[in-house]
């Protein structure tokens, strides 16, 4: 009996040993397997604290590497209103107490505001919770604005860091960086279009901390690595950009034109040098300006270009074998076709004109006779090697492709009146392109705005560029050039175009522009394209103004010249050498 | 002891009493002295080790935390002269602006000569006329034309130190000797100063060959 009471005993007690322990190990297993996720996760909430590490954007520079767009840490400036009290600051003549109006009046001092609009924002958060612990005084100041409150040591003042863009040039091709908005988020130009290229990309690290708020050493636990943002380098020049923006907004705006643009591009590698817009846009003040003036309408904004157009067809007459510079024809003033088409010519000339004559004296009626000689499907194929109706190889956001209807498509009007630029539309850099490619033996090189993107280690991608196309045979564009190198000489232009040692070619441009409701507008689109030297030209000048009051091209030649002249300074291009090719206007 | 003697004399037969104590006397004495030494010598190791193991912790802990408030005060530094260096380099970035270095050069009275002349070294040919740039021709024209919203600070601090200058300047010439009643802090007014850099209007055209 006796021992059998044992046993159970034993046995017993042995039960709850082995129950106990079985419970104890399911809920080892509980809380160290099954459980695991929730409690390390919840312990790093309450034990450490995480923080954003901030991928910063990249920079953006010149073709010299001068910086036009870059990071910096900007500040808000934040109260806790309950506790905005008077406070003792030590100073070296003893303690003084100071209020919150005296703060307010010395944060008012630096960051430009009314002290009594930081006593109201303090009062106004009191008065919408009496517990308020939080209110914005100042958003965005710089870190000299920082450091300034800071020293201040007003006890109830915080600070929140924020990354934010910053334009040292200011308006200096704004319109062609575009902007981030308050949160980073790329929103225009290139800012969005190269987001792949700048943008940075952020990480996350979380660390624990002491009581006292030191940082414990080693705590810190890289959950994501940041990714820095690469260096965008730009085929631009600021110096001539900024050159090119002034001369264009000083007679932009004694003009009074509506809108104009700047572009000068390298003919043979059809990098863009220049790209100035009208108006201006300073991407650093960006509420200031109108949202249709901040981006670049050289690359959104496409217009029927005009007369500048009649060098393109010429170019292709020449290169079909159709015509050449002293081929003739019958230019009245007036004209009409068998098709119902009908224009008038600007202004008075002599009606026995060559081709050459036919620019010179800008004759649509001349042009109009001697383009139709080419198939409309060859004009078509011409007008696209060219690069019009398709966006150029930059692919600037929002950039147009212009309009150009395929042949089959042309009306009785547009069929003669393409060939000098109206009834169809095209952007100035396509124009830019076009002109380029004239000048470089009728070979257009793909145009391009970014040169490099260098990474943080120093690996640099350019972009993938298109091959160069074959539009007119060498002979043809050097015949062209030498047309349009007469243009100057024969005309009113040479009293403006003109520098001495130099051989320029020109066209200009009046053009009609929609006025909205389908017809035209009284106001012109006057336009100049400039190449030079033309014995072997190296750069394009285009230079179009919308609506001047005094409807000319003669408003913007000085500009061009002063242009011109400033390139051959700054670039180092060398003097002409040989002599003009001379074509007489009539026969 | 005390206790050794009767357990030891309760076991022993009465005849043989006199030898056991002696013989017990010895061996235990001796016993015991060899047995005390070694517990005190351990006792002593033990207490040092726990005493320099818990020094050390100490000295560890202390110097821990004082590195994690060296590195925090010298974090605190990085972020200092992180500040400086980007106060500096925004205003360089800034005044490197050609917006900046164009009002610059027209207040220093320059003038920008778009005339490109050249020496051709092979023929000595000139091409090109020279012509003397002339103030006002070849002007860039108004600073706002292309706008630099983070100029405006640097030109506010700018008229201000130029104001100051002339201010000095003022006061230079018209009180010669510190009179008692001139109160030195009042800044006369900035109307009546004239201004240290010329405005580029005002200049004298400087004839350059």
């Amino acid at each position: 009996m006796t021992t059998r009471t044992t046993r159970r005993r034993v046995a017993l007690s042995f039960l709850i040993v082995v129950l106990i322990a079985v419970f104890f190990v399911a809920r080892l297993i509980d809380i160290q397997v099954i459980g695991a996720s929730a409690y390390n996760e919840a312990s790093a909430g309450k034990m450490s604290i995480p923080e954003t590490v901030y991928g910063k954007r990249g920079d953006i520079v010149d073709s010299a590497g001068n910086l036009l767009a870059t990071e910096r840490t900007t500040y808000d400036v934040t109260v806790s209103p309950r506790n905005a009290k008077e406070f003792k600051r030590k100073t070296d003549s003893g303690e003084v107490t100071v209020t919150p109006q005296m703060a307010a009046k010395e944060i008012a001092a630096i960051t430009k505001q009314s002290p009594d609009d930081i006593i109201t924002i303090i009062n106004d958060a009191l008065a919408e919770d009496p517990n308020s612990d939080f209110a914005y005084v100042a958003k965005g100041v710089d870190v000299d604005a920082f450091t300034a409150i800071n020293s201040l040591d007003i006890p109830w003042i915080y600070f929140e860091q924020n990354p934010s863009r910053a334009y040292p040039n200011g308006a200096v091709a704004g319109n062609l960086l575009g902007f981030v908005g308050s949160d980073g988020t790329p929103l225009a130009g290139l800012e969005l279009g190269e987001q792949d290229c700048v943008g940075g990309v952020n990480g996350s690290q979380s660390y624990a901390r002491g009581a006292d708020g030191v940082r414990i050493p080693g705590s810190t636990a890289v959950t994501e690595a940041a990714k820095n943002g690469s260096t965008l380098k730009l085929t631009i020049h600021s110096d001539l950009q900024w050159f090119a923006q002034q001369a264009l907004a000083a007679t932009a705006s004694s003009q009074n034109a509506k809108w104009g643009m700047t572009v000068v591009m390298e003919v043979k590698t059809g990098r863009l040098v220049v790209v100035a817009d009208y108006p201006t846009f300073d991407p650093n003040n960006i509420d200031a300006y109108d949202p249709a003036d901040r981006g670049s309408r050289a690359f959104t904004s496409p217009y029927e270009p005009g007369s500048t157009m009649k060098s393109l067809t010429a170019a292709s007459l020449v290169d079909a074998g159709l015509v050449n510079p002293l081929s003739q024809i019958d230019s009245p003033q007036y004209i009409e076709f068998p098709n119902g088409a009908g224009f008038k010519d600007w202004g008075p000339h002599p009606a026995n004109l060559t081709l050459q004559g036919v620019l010179s004296w800008s004759s649509n009626s001349g042009i109009s006779q001697l383009g139709a000689l080419l198939d409309p499907e060859k004009r078509y194929d011409y007008m696209t090697n060219f690069g019009l109706g398709q966006t150029t190889a930059v692919g600037f956001p929002g950039e147009s492709a212009g309009l150009l209807r395929s042949w089959d498509q042309w009306d009785n009007q547009s069929f003669y009146t393409m060939l000098f630029g109206q009834g169809l539309t095209l952007t100035s850099i396509q124009m830019a392109s076009a002109y380029a490619t004239i000048g470089n033996g009728g070979l257009r090189a793909p145009v391009s705005l970014v040169e490099s993107c260098t990474d943080a280690d120093g690996k640099v991608t350019t972009p993938d560029q298109p091959e160069p196309v074959r539009v007119i045979s060498a002979q043809a564009a050097r015949t062209t050039v030498n047309m349009l190198e007469n243009v100057v000489a024969h005309g009113w232009l040479a009293d403006y175009i003109n520098v001495p040692g130099y051989r320029i070619a020109a066209k200009t441009g009046t053009a009609e522009q929609s006025d909205g409701h389908g017809g035209y507008s009284d106001k012109f689109i006057v336009s100049l394209a400039v190449l030079f030297p033309a014995d072997d030209p190296q750069y394009v000048v285009l230079t179009s103004l919308a609506s001047p009051d005094s409807n000319s091209s003669a408003s913007i030649v000085s500009d061009v010249n002063n242009l011109i002249k400033q390139i051959i300074k700054t670039e180092g291009v060398q003097p002409s050498t040989g002599k003009p090719v001379e074509y007489s206007d009539y026969y | 002891m005390s206790m050794a003697r009767p357990l030891v004399s309760g076991r022993i037969a009465p005849g043989i009493e006199i030898v056991p104590p002696v013989r017990q006397l010895r061996a235990v004495t001796n016993n015991i002295g060899r047995k005390r030494r070694p517990k005190v010598f351990f006792a002593t190791i033990t207490v040092m080790t726990i005493f320099l193991i818990s020094a050390a912790q100490i000295l560890l802990s202390i110097s821990t935390q004082s590195g994690a408030y060296e590195i925090a005060g010298l974090q605190q530094q990085v972020k200092d002269l992180g500040r400086t260096y980007q106060s500096a380099t925004q205003d360089l970035d800034r005044m490197t602006s050609p917006q900046n270095i164009a009002q610059f050069a027209q207040a220093l009275g320059m003038v920008g000569n778009s005339n490109p002349v050249y020496l051709r070294l092979s023929d000595s040919v000139v091409t090109g006329s020279a012509s003397a740039a002339r103030a006002g021709k070849n002007s860039v024209g108004s600073s706002d034309l292309v706008p630099n919203a983070m100029l405006t600070d640097l030109v506010a601090e700018r008229d201000a130190a130029a104001r100051a200058t002339s201010d000095a300047q003022a006061r230079q010439a018209h009180v010669p000797a510190p009179a008692a009643n001139v109160s030195s802090d009042r800044a006369p007014a900035p109307a009546s100063a004239t201004v240290a850099v010329p405005s580029p209007q005002g200049i004298p055209s400087p004839t350059t060959h």
